[in-house]
């Protein structure tokens, strides 16, 4: 990176910028190419699609398979026929007065008009005892390994962290036909605060959309109404099982063994209230899969001197943003997960809601359009079948409170 | 009743203060508003550098600092990643040369061991250093140490002691009875001591305020570049003539706003800390495309092999300037009981034992072999109208 | 799940070693491919180290590529005689 920022900068010009060639990213592309901007797709990965690429599940409302790299190919080859240039095995180390500065090895600068942040989410690290052996890798990266690379990761393996995309994740390297142990959660710790078997329960629960299986369907009836004397059932057990795969809601692993790689971890049963019981378990296993859940990766944002507000709901730290999409700073606008933590659909709606955004600043749509947009992601966020946060809605509540109060305080007419 | 001293700011300075005051028969509370070393000793380098300091009064208490530090490690049984391994100056020119062989000759009066070698010499110590570099100055007192492990091990030394420590507690007013300082009003409550001492930096006046008083300490943005880790590059420190220079010539502010200069350690695990820059912007933390360009500039060319070498982040951080470069030591004269220990600028890793020992003295009110005078608030209360 | 099994096969070289993939792969896909999960030592600790986030995040997987230093092999696509290196040289590891 020192011989990046040294060299000589060769530069690009555009009317958009989009940083993350995923679902919000290639989506917003779409919208903004066939009006006829000029758009810059930049990624660090080899080839587009992000996330999309390792999802695949049965979506039981629709009645239909959620194939995301084949989703993601389909957008892809229509943006490429818009036009939409693609920068692959690039980072962005920089975002400055509408500059934006990347690795790239013959482009190192693009001079563009707006720029959208569309980076997406990371995994928050959940760290026991042993996490750092090889063997020990997060769900994100099992989930593209399983799905996306057709790779076994190992022959018995183990999940520790309980969720929406845990469970999803082990069932579809189920179906690749690797011996998945079961499902458990993390020893508790000061860092992690999922370790209380009721807390699990109640975020199953929030993912009862996805119900392609039982205890999505058992979530959805917590949620509506029936939860204390359910959710009570459920403690009593110690097992549950999903598609044939043993979740433990009572058993902790405490932490990862193995000379050079893993060999087998150590399982303590753990109380209702999340208290470590008893001596516990060896169980040898090749492959231990950490789920801590995922943090909008908003690094850039920063880098670009957005105001940065901390909102639980939407997952963590997130840029302060209008309920169109625009940031506090001029020009920069925000789809996806960077928003908040939500899946793929929702994050198609936002690309899309973004992109219009954009497209009123460069009035090539009207404020009427715009409104069917917002529409349009409210709408997706309803129909999602996978909730990551329970409290999402609450959230979107929180930041257009936010944005209302920073609107005030600035005391400008901020359209936004 | 034991003496009770409340400490303020949980950075190296304040957890040294802490540390050197558990030694005596005092019970300690230590109370930062963030973590230990989360402020401008978790945004540093890591450098014990003494022939950064002109000679005078700071070069003799970092002449005495530096020899506290030899057996640290052995006092708090800690690994501080403690290394003597010296450290050098890099001259680039003429210019550089004449200003640095004047400095050298003030310091070895003040009793420096430093010395100015040729560029083969320099060469011979960390061979990837650039031909270009036609001589650099040379101290073997100069050493390193980890600023975030040395603060966490004061305050586990000094918990292990007297110590009681509020973390995430923030200090919102000085309780102040009849010209006394009394205590603390707190996020977790109010808390009673018969001795306050302000650690807290760049964030010192925050806290005098609320007793009408002010000292100039001001934010001096620097920033940090961390590369990846790679195989030892560097055998000391490395400071870049044009930094002394700059440092000296306080007017070159026109010509140099960023104040951009090259300041390089090696971490023990082997990631280059590059400096910096010297900036007045507050507490905007924002680091521009060009300091960025700049930093990386200096540091490729004083060692061309890096051109290969990756960036994984930077950082910025607030350093506590005070117009004469020298910190703010002892008793606040108008208020009794209230003492500072704040403003040290970049020598605050240098400084922090000595800073530490002659805080715990004075607030036990024992008798200190060494003069305070320059340190005292007393010089800026003329300058200063409140 | 079906293999792509119009993919061209691509060699590679790790630690001095002919490796088989397939064609769009990452390095790191296609090391496990041949059961190889550990791809270079931890210089701190002399620990075995391999792939953790899978998107680029945690650099983990790093490796030599192409004479380059620090590349994540879990983001770079294998090509034909790619020269992948890392401080496992001369290193025998359990092959599965």
């Amino acid at each position: 990176m020192l011989q990046v920022i040294l060299q000589v900068c060769s530069m690009m010009k555009s009317d958009v910028v989009i940083v993350g060639a995923g679902p919000a990213g290639l989506v917003a592309s779409i919208e903004l190419a066939s009006k006829g901007l000029q758009v810059v797709v930049v990624d660090e990965y080899y080839r587009s699609g992000g996330r999309l690429l390792g999802q695949l599940y049965k979506d039981r409302r629709k009645k239909q398979v959620w194939a995301g790299k084949i989703i993601a190919n389909d957008l892809v080859e229509k943006a490429k026929s818009l036009g939409v240039k693609f920068l692959f095995e690039t980072a962005v180390w920089k975002i400055e007065n509408k500059t934006v500065f990347i690795s790239n090895e013959k482009i190192k600068q693009i001079h563009t008009k707006t720029i959208l942040l569309a980076t997406g989410a990371i995994e928050k690290a959940l760290p026991l005892p042993g996490w750092q052996k090889v063997g020990v890798v997060t769900a994100g990266a099992a989930q593209t390994f399983t799905n996306l690379h057709n790779v076994k990761i190992g022959k018995n393996v183990i999940f520790v962290g309980i969720d929406p995309l845990s469970i999803s994740v082990a069932i579809e390297m189920k179906h690749a036909g690797v011996n998945v142990l079961g499902l458990f959660l993390p020893a508790p710790s000061m860092l992690n605060q999922k370790s209380n078997p009721k807390e699990v329960l109640e975020s199953i629960a929030s993912a009862s959309g996805m119900a392609t299986n039982p205890i999505y369907r058992f979530g959805g009836k917590l949620v509506h109404g029936l939860y204390t004397k359910l959710l009570l059932k459920f403690l009593k057990f110690n097992l549950l099982k999903i598609n044939g795969i043993p979740i433990y809601i009572r058993k902790a692993v405490t932490e990862i063994n193995g000379r050079a790689e893993v060999e087998s971890v150590n399982v303590k049963n753990i109380s209702i209230d999340g208290e470590l019981i008893g001596d516990g378990k060896n169980l040898l296993v090749d492959t231990v899969c950490l789920s801590g859940g995922l943090l909008p990766l908003i690094d850039l944002s920063q880098l670009a001197s957005c105001v940065i507000v901390d909102i639980p709901e939407l997952g963590g730290f997130v840029p302060l943003h209008s309920p169109y999409l625009k940031t506090t700073v001029e020009g920069i606008y925000v789809a996806g997960n960077i928003t908040g933590i939500e899946g793929a659909q929702v994050s198609m709606a936002q690309g899309k809601l973004a992109a219009w955004s954009i497209l009123k600043e460069f009035k090539l749509v009207s404020e009427k359009d715009l409104l069917q947009a917002i529409k349009d992601v409210e709408q997706a966020r309803s129909l999602s079948p996978i909730t990551f946060l329970p409290n999402i809605h609450r959230g979107r509540q929180i930041m257009n409170e936010k944005w209302a109060d920073y609107k005030n305080t600035i005391g400008e007419s901020f359209d936004g | 009743m034991k003496q009770k001293v409340i400490v303020i700011g949980a950075g190296i300075i304040g957890t040294s203060v802490a540390y050197y005051l558990s030694q005596k028969d005092v019970n300690v509370v230590l109370i930062d508003a963030n973590d230990i070393a989360a402020g401008t000793s978790g945004a540093c380098d890591k450098a014990i550098m003494l022939q950064s300091k002109k000679s005078g009064p700071n070069l003799q208490f970092a002449m005495k600092s530096a020899e506290m530090y030899k057996d640290l490690e052995e006092e708090l049984e800690q690994d501080l990643e403690y290394e003597n391994g010296g450290g050098m100056i890099l001259i680039n020119n003429e210019v550089e040369l004449n200003v640095l062989r004047e400095r050298v000759e003030n310091q070895r009066e003040a009793g420096l061991n430093v010395t100015i070698i040729c560029g083969d010499e320099a060469r011979k110590i960390n061979p990837q250093l650039s031909p270009k570099i036609i001589a650099a100055t040379w101290c073997e007192q100069d050493a390193e140490i980890n600023p975030l492990k040395t603060s966490f091990a004061f305050a586990k030394a000094a918990s292990n002691r007297s110590m009681t420590m509020h973390l995430n507690c923030r200090v919102l007013n000085l309780i102040e009875d009849n010209g006394r300082v009394i205590g603390v009003k707190t996020t977790n409550g109010d808390i009673y001591a018969d001795n306050v001492v302000l650690c807290c930096g760049v964030w010192v006046n925050n806290l005098l305020k609320s007793l009408q008083l002010e000292v100039p300490i001001i934010p001096r943005k620097g920033v940090i570049l961390v590369t990846e880790k790679i195989p030892k590059l560097l055998n000391c420190n490395i400071l870049g003539g044009s930094y002394i220079v700059s440092k000296l010539q306080e007017a070159s502010v026109e010509k140099n706003p960023f104040g951009i200069g090259l300041s390089m350690g090696q971490t023990k695990s082997g990631n280059l800390l590059i400096g910096g820059s010297r900036e007045f912007a507050s507490f905007d933390t924002s680091i521009s495309s060009f300091v960025l360009t700049a930093v990386a500039n200096k540091a490729t060319e004083a060692f061309p092999c890096l051109k290969n070498t990756n960036l994984i982040r930077s950082f910025v951080g607030f350093r506590p300037f005070t117009p004469d470069n020298l910190p703010i030591l002892g008793e606040v004269p108008t208020v009794r009981g209230l003492y500072i220990a704040a403003g040290h600028e970049g020598d605050g890793v240098a400084l922090a034992p000595i800073t530490g020992h002659i805080i715990a003295e004075v607030v036990t009110g024992q008798t200190v072999d060494m003069d305070l005078t320059p340190f005292h608030m007393n010089r800026f209360l003329q300058s200063f109208t409140y | 799940m079906v293999k792509n099994v119009k993919q061209k096969e691509i060699r590679f070289n790790f630690n001095g070693k002919e490796i088989k993939g397939h064609e769009g792969q990452p390095i790191a896909a296609a090391l496990f491919d041949n059961g190889i999960r550990a791809i270079r030592y931890c210089d701190v600790t002399g620990e075995l180290r391999g792939i953790y986030c899978g998107i680029g995040h945690c650099f983990e997987c790093r490796a030599t590529v192409n004479g380059i230093s620090g590349i994540r092999t879990c983001l770079t696509p294998i090509e034909e005689n790619m020269n992948v290196a890392s401080n496992l040289t001369g290193v025998q590891y359990d092959e599965e």
